[in-house]
């Protein structure tokens, strides 16, 4: 319940990156407010603020296959067959960011719901100050509070005084200081890896749209994360940004560690994240960029918590993750592609306390490899695009032979979407998201008799069929920003 | 938010001379920035960003050894791991190695953290102004090493003053009084710019030297009033929302009527570059829990009293920063005062507070756009009687830190911050209590732990 509840609380995954994409200079048609210019100093203000009205309706979180496996044994006492083993799925139980599309609006395995919801990202006002302190060289500070328009779990009485309460999360409060040296930022900020992916999703696809919801119950939403897009997510952390050399830049960063609660909770040293890119305009219409993402952080666990016991053991991993991509915009068209792979990483966010992030008994880390791609066009003050994501969990071992549970294989999506930009400050959005859950299905198995004639579950070869869940997701909204 | 707006918010310093003495001698200090004056209305902002990345490395909280009777005072408490401070220093979950030893590598929050104030203030009358004030108070690190735990903010200031020639009266939520010399020369002299002791691993802000010497007042719901400056001296009073330390009905979970505190303070400066202010603070507050009879039922109603006094002094005089103070009282805690904590009251039926001292001293030398400082301080936790014979805890008897630290002003908004803490907590040892006759025979050995930590960061302000 640990890594459950504490899912809950967390203002995730979400819409994610704006941090990445404003350091990156990528906002699109949005400049900061300045309020004030005075002594030096630069007051200056952005946010945005939307609500979309999103129906969702499809598969209820399926139920486990119905292991009919032949061959069990013969029960002496009855006559009977013995039942086979059952099992259960990698995300029930309403386990966020896990599996699938859990909800509590089902019915005769079904879904549907409405619901008015915040977008990909979720209300935002953010505050700046910026001074040059040199002909070269300035330093910018910059907080944004976020929120979401709907309420904790459709209750409008846990609006308050409760963990999940609406109240703003400060997804971002950091200090840069710019130069012709680069570019230093300390502080409250994006994570690296999956920072290209997030991007062309934000740009490309659901910057102004929904996409699918992270969770139905609350928080922004996913757009692409958790079908092939990865999120980097924020964290506390140093980052250096080189200046561009004929386009080519490099970031390194040292991040506060993240643990993965209930399991791998030892984690003494920050993690490294980096990135190169190489961006160049090749003629006035026609750009184009590429980049690459790592991340690595050691893990460490205790067998036992008391000290002085003999069996106290400690014993260390480390959760890697790789990524790429490239974006090419000529005229009209805009094209993205991104991929990762990495150990341990999750399928919405890089370090997501999941259980399908790791084996719940070995503790082992999983593997997961997503791929990425989302098309636009844009006339004028229309945007018309389409997605197509996919991320996919490897089992391990000793998964195959765990009868008892069903392992979570793919989530895809697959999306399209239409802007219209009112003004230049007001965008209307109607975006559709196909999102499938796949899932292994739990190893074959049958009962048998042991030697003492008890009945027992044995595995024998193949899987029973995977679990599958569709839903359909429909969003219509406005997004006001500035 | 700065000292100078928390001084603002408890009512202390009035915009004047005052405030020009202070802006040129504290380095913390800044002026705020004034966005719009228009209709005898004018809006103003002030706050700061910082990071720091904090290496710690010592011990963990001791551990009672498998199988013994008693439990170390804090080794089990939740709070910590919650980023509430308790009692010593306890890793958060997982933190430590299979020797209980405590390594880790943060980036986090200072001893301030990310903070944006917002001020709004309007000339009623020749010489009455109102100001309204709220800060908002943010750290940079996620609770528990949880990448995904939303950063929630708090608004830690809330109030609004009036100020005139009679004086100042303040109503909302500012700091309170009691410990407020010492988290002021904390702050000035020590760790404004700084980190200190990480207040818990699991999430900041930072204490600086808060827990070893110096008591933090808190925030609270307030209605204050300040005299006039005569001669430098002011009497500041105020009544306060009240606490209470338990949710059990016979438990101190009942304070039906607000808590009064109170300051008087003399500051002033004394030739061309020197400085000295003194206050002493106090606080009162009667608690009371139903005693239950053996049915389980209320019988009767027991009153006890909260109190604490504490005082010090500051010098400035050229380079040379200096600062000394002290406090004691009954169920004050050992991070701030009135702390809800697993040292506040014994485990007695009657559930009697310790007794809590504390002293601090702290200098600094400011040379141009350096500034060293170095500080020493300590908590002491008194026994109480029942807890003498108490053979389940080893109840903690001190905390005790010494700081250094490096700062360099590199320019008037930006603060390069390098410094050293060393923590240090001992128990008293629990008694030795022999089953059969429940006489005490002797005392386990005292628990001590050692940490040392190491900051270095940035700090943006304005």
């Amino acid at each position: 319940m640990t890594t459950l509840s504490s899912v809950k609380r967390r203002g995730v995954v979400c819409g994610l990156t704006l941090g990445a994409l404003l350091l990156l200079g990528a906002r699109p048609a949005s400049a900061d407010l300045t309020l004030l210019e005075h002594d030096g100093w630069t007051f200056f203000t952005d946010g945005r603020i939307n609500s979309f009205l999103s129906l969702g309706r499809g598969d209820d979180f399926p139920n486990p296959t119905p292991n009919n496996t032949p061959g069990s044994a013969i029960d002496p006492n009855t006559g009977m067959q013995l039942p086979n083993p059952n099992h259960g799925l990698i995300g029930s139980g309403g386990q966020y960011f896990t599996a699938g599309f859990p909800n509590d609006q089902g019915y005769g395995g079904k879904y549907l719901g409405t619901r008015v919801r915040s977008g990909f990202l979720g209300s935002i006002i953010a505050f700046g100050m910026k001074r040059q302190v040199t002909d070269s060289t300035s330093i910018k500070s910059y907080v944004s509070l976020w929120g979401t328009s709907e309420a904790y779990a459709r209750d409008r009485t846990g609006d308050a005084g409760a963990a999940t309460s609406k109240g703003f999360d400060v997804r971002e409060g950091w200090i840069a200081v710019d130069g012709p040296w680069g570019s230093f930022l300390g502080g409250r900020q994006s994570g690296i890896l999956g920072s290209l992916s997030t991007e062309i999703d934000f740009l490309y696809g659901h910057n102004f749209g929904v996409g699918l919801p992270c969770l139905e119950i609350y928080y922004p939403t996913c757009g692409h994360i958790g079908t092939g897009a990865l999120g980097p997510g924020f964290a506390a952390g140093f980052t250096y940004t080189t200046p561009s050399l004929g386009g080519l830049r490099v970031k390194a960063g040292l991040y506060d560690p993240v643990r993965l609660l209930g399991a791998w909770e030892r984690v003494p040293y920050p993690r490294p994240e980096g990135a190169i890119w190489f961006e160049q305009r090749v003629s006035p219409s026609v750009w184009f960029k590429v980049q690459a993402e790592g991340m690595y952080q050691y893990m460490g666990q205790i067998s036992n918590m008391e000290v002085g016991r003999p069996d106290n053991l400690h014993s260390s991993d480390r959760v890697w993750g790789v990524a790429g991509g490239a974006r090419l915009e000529a005229g009209w068209f805009r094209l993205g592609l991104s991929a990762f792979r990495g150990k341990g990483l999750g399928t919405y966010v890089a370090l997501q306390n999941a259980s399908s992030t790791f084996n719940s008994a070995t503790r082992n880390f999983r593997y997961f490899t997503g791929y990425y791609a989302q098309t636009a066009a844009v006339f004028g003050n229309e945007q018309v695009s389409a997605g197509i994501g996919r991320v996919q969990d490897d089992l391990l071992p000793e998964d195959r032979t765990d009868i008892g549970t069903s392992n979570l294989k793919y989530q895809t999506g697959i999306s399209g979407a239409f802007y219209h930009r009112l003004t230049s400050n007001l965008v209307l959005g109607f975006d559709y998201f196909m999102f499938r859950t796949d899932w292994w299905g739990a190893p074959s198995s049958i009962s048998v008799l042991d030697a003492n004639g008890q009945p027992v579950s044995q595995v024998v070869a193949g899987f029973l069929p995977g679990e599958k869940q569709v839903v359909h997701l429909f969003n219509l909204g406005a997004t006001f920003y500035w | 938010m700065k000292i100078l707006n928390k001084h603002r918010g408890s009512a202390i310093v009035r915009i004047g001379l005052c405030l020009a003495v202070y802006l040129s001698w504290s380095r913390v200090a800044n002026a705020e920035l004034e966005l719009l004056n228009k209709d005898g209305w004018t809006f103003t902002f002030d706050g700061r960003v910082n990071a720091f990345l904090s290496a710690g490395a010592g011990d963990n909280i001791p551990l009672a050894p498998m199988g013994a009777p008693y439990t170390v005072m804090g080794s089990q408490s939740s709070g910590p791991g919650n980023g509430r401070a308790d009692v010593g220093w306890p890793e958060n979950y997982g933190q430590r190695d299979s020797d209980n030893n405590y390594l880790a590598i943060r980036v986090r929050s200072g001893m301030y953290p990310n903070i944006l104030g917002f001020g709004v203030t309007r000339k009623v009358g020749e010489d009455t102004t109102i100001r309204g004030y709220i800060s908002i108070w943010s750290t940079v690190e996620s609770l528990g090493y949880d990448k995904w735990a939303p950063i929630n903010a708090e608004a830690r200031e809330g109030y609004f003053n009036v100020n005139g020639s009679w004086g100042t009266v303040t109503i909302g939520r500012t700091l309170a009084l009691l410990g407020r010399m010492s988290y002021e020369i904390d702050t000035l002299y020590g760790h404004g710019f700084g980190v200190g002791l990480p207040c818990t691993d699991a999430l900041g802000p930072a204490c600086g030297h808060i827990g070893t010497g110096v008591l933090f007042p808190g925030y609270g719901a307030n209605v204050a009033y300040t005299t006039p400056s005569a001669g430098g001296l002011r009497l500041h009073v105020g009544v306060f929302d009240p606490v209470v330390f338990s949710t059990a009905m016979n438990d101190w979970s009942h304070a039906s009527v607000v808590r009064p505190e109170g300051a008087l303070s003399f500051d002033r400066p004394i030739g061309m570059t020197g400085r000295i202010k003194f206050e002493v603070e106090g606080l009162y507050q009667p608690v009371s829990r139903i005693e239950m009879d053996a049915t389980g039922t209320g019988s009767r109603r027991v009153t006890t009293a909260i109190w604490g006094a504490a005082g010090g002094v500051r010098i400035e005089a050229g380079p040379i920063r200096l600062g000394v103070s002290g406090f004691r009282g009954k169920g004050l805690g050992l991070f701030y005062a009135l702390q809800r904590s697993s040292a506040t009251e014994d485990n007695s039926p009657t559930h009697e507070l310790r007794t809590f001292t504390g002293g601090y001293g702290q200098v600094a030398l400011v040379f141009g756009k350096l500034q060293l400082s170095g500080g020493f301080g300590m908590s002491l936790v008194d026994q109480t009687a029942f807890d003498k014979i108490d053979g389940s805890v080893s109840v903690i008897r001190y905390q005790r830190g010494i700081s250094g630290a490096l700062y360099y002003y590199a320019t008037d908004s930006i603060v390069l911050g390098l410094d050293f803490f060393n923590f240090a907590a001992g128990w008293w040892g629990a008694p030795m209590v022999d089953p059969a006759t429940m006489a005490v025979t002797g005392k386990y050995a005292g628990e001590t732990q050692l940490l040392n930590f190491v900051n270095a960061g940035m700090t943006y302000h304005w």
